[in-house]
């Protein structure tokens, strides 16, 4: 039993390794579908820059659909006005934005 | 005005008792659905509405340890007790189990309000130094943890394994995480050995209260412990009573009914604190107290006064309460085939991952509990799973 159980835990810890680093990301055109999904879920998102701000050690963009954007990238040329493609996760502490992960534009 | 708030107390030590008494409903549960319905409550005054919050995450902090010790079914803040709890509840103590955790509930409640000055006046300048402080201390627990055990190598093991099960779980869109991850690790293990080992809890003894003591040197080195480490959790993110009660009893010589203490006072510390730190420094380290900064916007002194009034009352009402229930739950457990009982528990644990959590949370619940399993029938000492909370939270504060 005890190496059933060792072999049971490798199996789980790889199915879910493989989809936290592989699994496709959800495509999302507005706000309204963030709040149907959970946190950390990958999604990808893509539109025109129409606010930015600047902290010291992060950034937080909006989109023309309303969808908040936060990322550690502050040393980045400016993005407003610019189209961008984005994949990131869902997160709903405090207030509802993406964590961006890869950043195109 | 009194007895509106009289009526919210009631109220609230109602609704602690049920979902202290249901593994899988928790407060937080209860508090979103109240602050998401504000609009309904229209006629109600705001601070009545706190005091029903307030009220419910005390008297849960007191009862939850009933399901983890007398049904093997943990909650987010009470499974420590498990082990220990299960521990004398094979010896046919486990009403005495419950009561030792009881015990720290209660003296929890002056802690609370001595407490309460001191972080109005510190907690403001200490609140970024302890931040700082925090991931090394327990990057420090953590080599203590692996390194104080025989087979430290076996440790490691089952350290990293459950550290990035963690981590994996945190990552990962799985709904309601704590409850497959913990009803895993610390639930489901130990009831699934229990029912292999087909061990039989002896008929359960209910001793008077004045019988049930702690030593002297017990309280005060538990009770020292819980008074360091719970106020230093209480405000921090990614910290909770169960880390707090880690680095306490890692600290201190161990014995059980000295841990069973332990995790009762930490538990209420780390909940009654979260008020006081949301009006000290606007941060709310747990749901509840986000539902009440929500609810109540600004906490003004008065309101201050008001809670504390209401988690001083909640917690003495709810001590006689969980003897009460303690006593009942003592009563009907010798009553009643263990055998069944258990797979009863598994059976109802397992229905409400399903119920609250998604196929990714069943993937986790299924992992954790083989984890837990791997470690019982190893030996290692089942403190090591606490990695899986660990771990993330010293990436947390090294990342932010």
């Amino acid at each position: 039993m005890k190496k059933l159980a060792l072999i049971l835990t490798l199996i789980g810890m790889m199915l879910l390794a493989t989809h936290l680093y592989l699994s496709k990301p959800m495509e999302i055109s507005s706000q309204n579908q963030l709040s149907k999904l959970q946190d950390n879920q990958k999604v990808s998102v893509s539109g025109k820059v129409i606010e930015e701000k600047i902290y010291s050690t992060s950034r937080t963009l909006i989109l023309d659909n309303n969808i908040t954007l936060s990322c550690a990238c502050k040393n980045l040329q400016t993005l407003k006005g610019i189209n961008i493609s984005v994949i990131g996760v869902l997160d709903t502490f405090q207030k509802t934005k993406i964590n961006i992960l890869k950043i195109k534009w | 005005m009194v007895i509106e708030l009289l009526i919210a107390l009631l109220l609230g030590i109602i609704a602690g008792t049920f979902t202290g008494l249901s593994p899988g409903i928790h407060i937080n549960l209860v508090a979103t659905i109240l602050t998401a319905s504000l609009a309904y409550f229209s006629n109600v005054p705001l601070i009545s509405l706190a005091v029903f919050i307030v009220s419910m995450s005390i008297t849960h902090t007191f009862i939850d340890f009933i399901p983890s010790i007398f049904l093997g079914a943990p909650e987010e803040d009470s499974f420590l007790s498990l082990l220990p709890g299960h521990q004398l509840l094979l010896e046919g103590k486990g009403y005495e189990a419950f009561i030792l955790t009881l015990y720290g509930s209660i003296f929890a409640i002056p802690v609370i309000l001595i407490f309460t000055p001191i972080f109005i006046f510190t907690l403001p300048t200490l609140y970024d130094l302890i931040k700082t402080v925090m991931p090394f201390l327990l990057i420090f627990l953590s080599l203590y943890i692996v390194l104080r055990e025989d087979n430290f190598i076996l440790s490691l093991i089952v350290f990293i394994l459950a550290g990035f099960l963690g981590l994996f779980t945190f990552n990962l869109p799985v709904k309601e995480p704590l409850l497959p991850l913990l009803s895993g690790l610390f639930g489901l293990s130990g009831l699934i050995i229990s029912l292999k080992s087909k061990s039989i809890p002896k008929k359960q003894s209910i001793v008077p209260l004045k019988k049930i003591k702690l030593e002297k040197k017990q309280f005060l080195r538990y009770g020292l412990a819980s008074f360091i480490f719970a106020p230093l959790c209480s405000f921090l993110p990614g910290i909770g009573s169960s880390h707090a009660a880690t680095l306490g009893s890692e600290f201190v010589k161990q014995d059980t009914r000295g841990f069973l203490f332990l995790v009762g006072s930490v538990n209420t510390i780390i909940m009654g604190l979260s008020y006081v730190a949301v009006y000290t420094i606007n941060k709310s380290r747990t749901g509840t107290a986000a539902a009440v900064k929500e609810i109540l916007k600004n906490i003004s002194s008065s309101d201050l006064m008001i809670i504390l009034v209401a988690i001083a009352l909640s917690g003495v009402i709810s001590f006689f309460l969980a003897i009460f229930i303690s006593k009942m739950f003592a009563k009907f457990l010798n009553k009643i085939n263990y055998y069944f009982l258990t797979i009863t528990v598994i059976i109802i644990l397992s229905l409400i991952n399903i119920i609250f959590t998604n196929w990714l949370g069943l993937l986790v619940l299924l992992t954790s509990a083989s984890l837990g399993v791997f470690t019982i029938l190893s030996n290692s000492r089942r403190i090591n799973l606490m990695a899986a909370l660990i771990l993330p939270a010293i990436i947390y504060y090294l990342t932010n």
